[in-house]
C-alpha cells in the first residue's frame, strides 16, 4: 500500500490531535482532581455548580 | 510568534475560555471572530485552531463525565456517519475560500467576495444560535423531560434505530443523520462544536433527556473534533504554537468564569450568553464595514 501523505505532515497532523487531548487530560487531573473547585466546562448547564 | 501575538492569542483564549466557564458551552462561535478580526488569522487557520482548542476543551467534559459515569456512546456513533460527512462538506467549502480572489460588488465597491460570503453566513448562523437559545429559555430545556412529546416522534422515515439514550422510543437513522450532517458542517465550516445546535435538537426532535443529550453531544463532540482537527492539519489549517497559547488562555478564562459563575442565577446567566451572541454579530458587523470601507478607499 502507498502512502500518499508525506512524513512531516503525518506528525504534524499527529502532534496537532494529541496536544489537546493531552492538555485536556492534564487538565482534567490537574483541576478534577488536585485543586479543590473544578471548573465548568462545555456540557454543563447552568445551573451546576462546580463542587 | 511574536510576544504580542501570543499576548493576543492568550487573551483570545481567556475571554474566550470565559464562555464555557460560564455557561457551560464551547465558545467557537466567538473564537473564530476574534482571531480573525483582532489577531489578523486567516479564517480557514482560525476555524481549524478552533477546532483543536476546542478538541482540549471538550477531552476535559468528557473525563469529567466519564469519571461521573455519565458517558453514553451508542447513539454519539449512530450520529457520526452524518457528523463526519458535515465535517469534510463544511472544510471543503472553507477551503474553496482559500484560494479565490473573485469580488462582491456592494453598492458600487469591490468587497473579497469569500471573506465577505463566510461573514455573513456566520451572522446567519449566530442569529439562529440566538433564536435557539431563546427557544431553550421559552421551553424550559432543563425541565419536564419525561412529559415533552419528540417533535419528531410521528415522522415515518425507515430505518428506525433503538438507543437506551432514546428512552425506549425509536428514531428515524436519516433523521439523526442529518442532524449529524448539520452539526458536522457548522463544525468543520465554521468551527463551532455544535452543541448549542445539537443538544436542544435532541431534546426536541427525538426527545432525548437534557443530561443525556449533553452526554451523547460531548462523545459526538469529541469524535468531530478529533477528526475536524487532523482533517484541518492535513489542510494546513492549524497553527499548533497558537493552539497552545490558545489552550492555556482558555483554561485559566474556564476557571476565572467557573469562580464567576456560582455568584449569579441561570436565568441572568442564560440572559448574559444572549448578549454574547449578540457580541459576536457586532464584532462580525464591524469587520463587514472594515471591508466595505477599505473597498471604497
Amino acid at each position: 500500500m502507498h502512502l500518499s501523505i508525506p512524513w512531516a505532515t503525518a506528525m504534524h497532523i499527529l502532534a496537532c490531535v494529541v496536544v489537546p487531548i493531552l492538555w485536556g487530560t492534564v487538565v482534567h487531573v490537574l483541576f478534577e482532581h488536585g485543586f479543590g473547585r473544578r471548573m465548568r466546562l462545555p456540557g454543563d448547564k447552568p445551573d451546576e455548580r462546580g463542587a | 510568534m511574536t510576544l504580542a501575538a501570543i499576548l493576543v492569542a492568550v487573551l483570545i483564549g481567556l475571554v474566550v475560555g470565559v464562555i464555557p466557564g460560564l455557561f457551560g458551552v464551547g465558545g467557537g462561535f466567538l473564537m473564530v471572530p476574534l482571531l480573525h478580526v483582532f489577531a489578523g488569522v486567516p479564517l480557514p487557520t482560525a476555524v481549524g485552531c478552533c477546532a483543536a482548542q476546542s478538541l482540549g476543551t471538550v477531552t476535559t467534559g468528557m473525563l469529567h463525565r466519564r469519571a461521573a459515569g455519565e458517558i453514553h456512546t451508542r447513539l454519539a456513533w449512530l450520529l457520526f456517519p452524518g457528523t463526519l460527512a458535515g465535517l469534510e462538506l463544511g472544510i471543503l467549502a472553507l477551503e474553496r475560500t482559500k484560494h479565490s480572489s473573485a469580488s462582491l460588488e456592494v453598492f458600487g465597491r469591490a468587497l473579497p467576495m469569500m471573506e465577505s460570503t463566510q461573514l455573513l453566513c456566520y451572522f446567519a448562523l449566530l442569529l439562529l444560535l440566538a433564536a435557539v437559545v431563546g427557544i431553550e429559555t421559552y421551553y424550559n430545556v432543563d425541565e419536564h423531560d419525561a412529559a415533552r412529546r419528540p417533535w419528531l416522534a410521528g415522522l415515518r422515515l425507515p430505518p428506525y434505530v433503538a438507543s437506551p439514550e432514546l428512552q425506549g422510543t425509536r428514531a428515524s437513522l436519516p433523521a439523526l443523520t442529518l442532524l449529524g450532517l448539520v452539526v458536522g458542517f457548522l463544525n468543520g465550516g465554521f468551527g463551532m462544536g455544535g452543541a448549542l445546535l445539537q443538544v436542544p435538537a435532541l431534546v426536541f426532535l427525538f426527545g432525548v433527556g437534557t443530561h443525556r443529550a449533553v452526554a451523547v453531544t460531548l462523545v459526538s463532540s469529541f469524535l468531530a473534533g478529533f477528526f475536524s482537527t487532523a482533517s484541518h492539519a492535513y489542510r494546513g489549517n492549524v497553527d499548533l504554537p497558537l493552539v497552545c497559547w490558545l489552550l492555556l488562555g482558555g483554561t485559566l478564562g474556564a476557571r476565572a468564569g467557573s469562580h464567576w459563575a456560582s455568584g449569579f442565577s441561570s436565568r441572568r446567566l442564560r440572559r448574559w450568553f444572549a448578549g454574547v451572541i449578540f457580541a459576536s454579530t457586532g464584532i462580525i458587523l464591524a469587520r463587514l464595514w472594515e471591508l466595505f470601507s477599505r473597498a471604497g478607499s
